[in-house]
């Protein structure tokens, strides 16, 4: 189902900057709780590479599975290419979003300031500092 | 025609409320209103209302009707406290070692640096801002619900509880008075060791859990992950560093995986709770069997430090003893193997039900063989990347567990004049690994007291002890006790009476009186039955401390409900609180061990009343010592003799 940009209380949220951005079309969608081989049937380019943006939708904030897709699609597939996060999602998951490799995410307009507030609330990330110590002291 | 009450939390205070007459909400029981009929279509509107507009929650209805007596759960919360009451804090404490001097050495710790204080304190910051939002509305119950979890704080029976967590079970004698603090301040001057080597607290307001959290905060402590679908406060064998049969000291590797799953971004909303444990003893202190993933460190041939690795452990209703998964994985490699072992379990694991969520369904269904390729295929892509720490971070950490520094001593025979003080040297000084030395347990089970319970001032005189007679610091024992390691063995006779003055000398360590107890139906939404008042009647059927040191080492756990967290599928004699048409009864099985020779007990027959179960135990206890040759443990004299004979004591012969 091709839809256009989010719909009228909706807003693309940039979890690099935390300010609204056009995100492109959500064309090749992707379910939270579909399986890595549901990748297979997204459509690709000549190259074999898929088709941006991807965009994943929870159903619930609390299936953790987008999660895992995500950085499947990051690491694993070597996606590099805007990914975008649908559905519910609640403003405490940005850090994590962002993390997993996540470059938006669809939020209703009037929650932007508590998003923005949200990831700069979040606490910096013990697993990258643990496995490049350089970090430790470097995070602000 | 049905009558019913109506009863929720007050959403900031989560003290207990019932919905009056006239529609407002009250604290007194005794004026709970009964509503039938069309009342009741109005009061649920009442109810509806107040919930949507966050003033209560958990809200439910209460049949009253039934003609018998109101459910033992409705007494309880009635009555608005336990029915075994708590140790007292004795606010002036005179049992203070008067031997005590301060700390010149600083313990064998982890010590933050300030990284980890600036994490901690944004992760409090953080949770402030959750409440805020969810007492202004901006957050449902249900989407909270899971972030205050992930913070450690439940909603119970009676009030919301604050579990802190104690990273693998060691503390030092600073952050043990810290809790001290807490339980004082914020609580009602106690709290509760837990089988996840953490300390509950049990009376807190939401509104003040961000203060507490602040506090934890200010003595390198914090309350993340101790609940939640997440990956948990992470355990460890309490003697870890100080024992006298271990590879390696285990801690490193626990502390490395408690910064790995720290705010891990990708496995924060799992499909259950998820529990990793260590250990590196030739016995397995730490139930490594029993956990979701189980790591017990080895050697390889060449001396390479490694990890046997053994899944989809635990208890609840569906029982497992964990899988091996892998013979060695080189310690190298152990984030990027954990990780992958997460990647399929958060992808794969079932979300449709909630009893069939954890790993060890998913390993059920897969098949150990499948669900082993599945992690290997991931790990053949992550475990060259960055997951994995650099031989520098790991050389960092560990410099913190560097064992202690200690002067040579001699090994002092013990005093054995004093049969009380034998009696505890028998069962209560464990061996250490350097000769002169021992590690002392501190019983927190004595008559009157429910197992795992502290008062504040007690706290404060194991803080003291430990750096009196230790090197300042603690440990928590998943058998809700408190270890002091590295103690001097020419110290034991002091140490014995200080402790004694302190009512913590019980000499209880592995016997029958040392039980494991959920804080069951007194405490938790949970439950179906009592624990703590059939713990002390065990207590008191036993009341003669030769008799109990006879019997010797004996494992009897309570669960509450069949969550089992009173591991009562571990014990040698396992007790199951479950509910017999509103009434609490309790299902004993046999045989279970938590040890390297894990094994889950067996059921024996038909439940029992609680008046009906000390009498039975005993019964058990009299088959065993009657059959017993002579140092025969009672999980090695079941194997032999089986259950019939014990079938036979307790319900006759037909």
């Amino acid at each position: 189902m091709a839809m256009t940009e989010p719909h009228r209380h909706s807003v693309w949220f940039d979890l690099q900057s935390g300010r609204p951005a056009r995100a492109g079309q959500r064309t090749n969608a992707l379910e939270a709780s579909g399986s890595l081989a549901d990748l297979a049937d997204l459509p690709t380019d000549g190259a074999g590479r898929l088709q941006p943006p991807v965009s994943i939708y929870f159903a619930s904030f609390s299936d953790g599975r987008g999660f895992t897709l995500a950085r499947h699609l990051r690491e694993i597939v070597g996606y590099r290419d805007k990914l975008l996060a649908c559905g519910h999602l609640i403003p405490d998951q940005a850090d994590y979003l962002r993390r997993c490799g996540f470059t938006h995410v669809e939020i209703d307009r009037i929650t932007e300031t508590q998003w923005r507030r949200s990831l700069a609330l979040s606490p910096p990330p013990m697993q990258r500092v643990l496995s490049t110590p350089a970090s430790r002291s470097a995070t602000p | 025609m049905s009558v019913v009450t109506f009863t929720a939390n007050r959403l900031e205070s989560g003290s207990v409320v019932w919905l009056t007459h006239d529609l407002s909400w009250t604290e007194d029981v005794r004026l709970a209103g009964k509503f039938d009929d069309e009342a009741i279509i109005a009061a649920r509107d009442i109810v509806n209302t107040a919930e949507q507009s966050d003033e209560i929650v958990a809200a439910y209805e209460v049949a009253v009707d039934t003609g018998g007596e109101a459910s033992a759960r409705e007494m309880i919360r009635a009555a608005q406290g336990p029915s075994i009451l708590p140790p007292t804090d004795s606010r002036v404490n005179e049992v203070l070692p008067t031997g005590a001097r301060a700390m010149l050495t600083v313990p064998s710790i982890y010590h933050y640096d300030s990284f980890d204080r600036r994490f901690v304190a944004m992760r409090a910051a953080q949770f402030r801002d959750q409440v805020e939002r969810r007492l202004r509305g901006d957050l449902t119950e249900d989407e909270f619900k899971p972030l205050r979890l992930q913070n450690g704080l439940y909603l119970q029976l009676h009030a919301y509880m604050l579990r802190v967590a104690i990273p693998y079970g060691v503390l030092s004698s600073h952050q043990m008075r810290g809790l001290a603090g807490i339980a004082r301040d914020f609580d009602r001057g106690f709290g509760h060791f837990t089988t996840r080597q953490n300390i509950q607290f049990n009376w807190i307001k939401l509104v003040e859990a961000p203060d507490i959290l602040d506090r934890l905060a200010s003595f390198d402590m914090h309350a993340i992950q101790t609940s939640g679908n997440c990956i948990r406060n992470v355990t460890s064998d309490p003697l870890a560093g100080a024992a006298h049969d271990e590879v390696q000291d285990p801690r490193i590797w626990a502390e490395i995986i408690r910064q790995w799953s720290t705010l891990h971004p990708e496995f924060a909303f799992l499909p259950r709770k998820f529990k990793i444990a260590i250990s590196a003893g030739a016995e397995d202190r730490a139930a490594t069997a029993f956990h979701d993933i189980g790591l017990r460190l080895a050697l390889s041939r060449n001396g390479e430090t490694g990890f046997r690795v053994f899944v989809g452990g635990g208890q609840g209703r569906t029982p497992r003893v964990a899988r091996k998964l892998a013979h060695f994985i080189p310690a190298r490699h152990l984030l990027s193997y954990l990780e992958s072992i997460m990647r399929v379990y958060n992808a794969a694991g079932r979300r449709d039900n909630i009893y069939k969520a954890r790993i060890k369904i998913l390993v059920d269904d897969m098949g150990i063989e499948s669900f082993g390729e599945a992690v290997n295929n991931e790990w053949q892509v992550t475990k060259d990347t960055t997951i994995d720490l650099p031989l520098s971070e790991y050389r960092r950490i560990a410099g913190y567990f560097a064992p202690a520094d200690l002067p040579a001593a001699a090994s002092a025979r013990a005093a054995r004049d004093n049969p009380a003080f034998a009696r505890w040297y028998r069962s209560n000084v464990m061996p250490h690994h350097t000769q002169g030395y021992a590690n002392v347990s501190l019983s927190l089970k004595s008559a009157g007291r429910p197992p795992g319970d502290a008062a504040a001032s007690e706290m404060e005189v194991m803080a003291a002890l430990a750096e009196t007679y230790g090197r300042g610091e603690l440990r928590v024992t998943y058998t809700q006790n408190i270890i002091i390691p590295h103690v001097r063995c020419d110290q034991l006779t002091a140490l014995f009476e200080d402790a004694l003055k302190a009512g913590l000398a019980g000499a209880e360590e592995g016997l029958i009186s040392d039980m494991i107890a959920c804080p069951g139906l007194d405490y938790c939404n949970l439950a179906n039955a009592r624990s703590l008042p059939l713990a002390e009647k065990i207590f008191q059927r036993f009341p003669d401390p030769d008799r109990r040191a006879e019997i010797g080492k004996l494992r009897l756990n309570i669960s509450g409900c069949i969550n089992a967290c009173g591991h009562h599928h571990a014990a040698d004699i396992g007790i199951l609180g479950v509910n017999k048409k509103g009434v609490e009864h309790y299902q004993i099985s046999l045989g279970g061990r938590a040890d390297e020779a894990a094994a889950i007990g067996r059921i024996i027959g038909p439940s029992f009343a609680e008046d009906e179960v000390p009498a039975v135990i005993e019964e058990i206890v009299n088959v065993y010592l009657a059959g017993r040759e002579r140092d025969e443990r009672f999980a090695d004299h079941l194997l032999r003799v089986g259950l019939t004979p014990f079938k036979q004591a307790v319900y006759g012969d037909d």
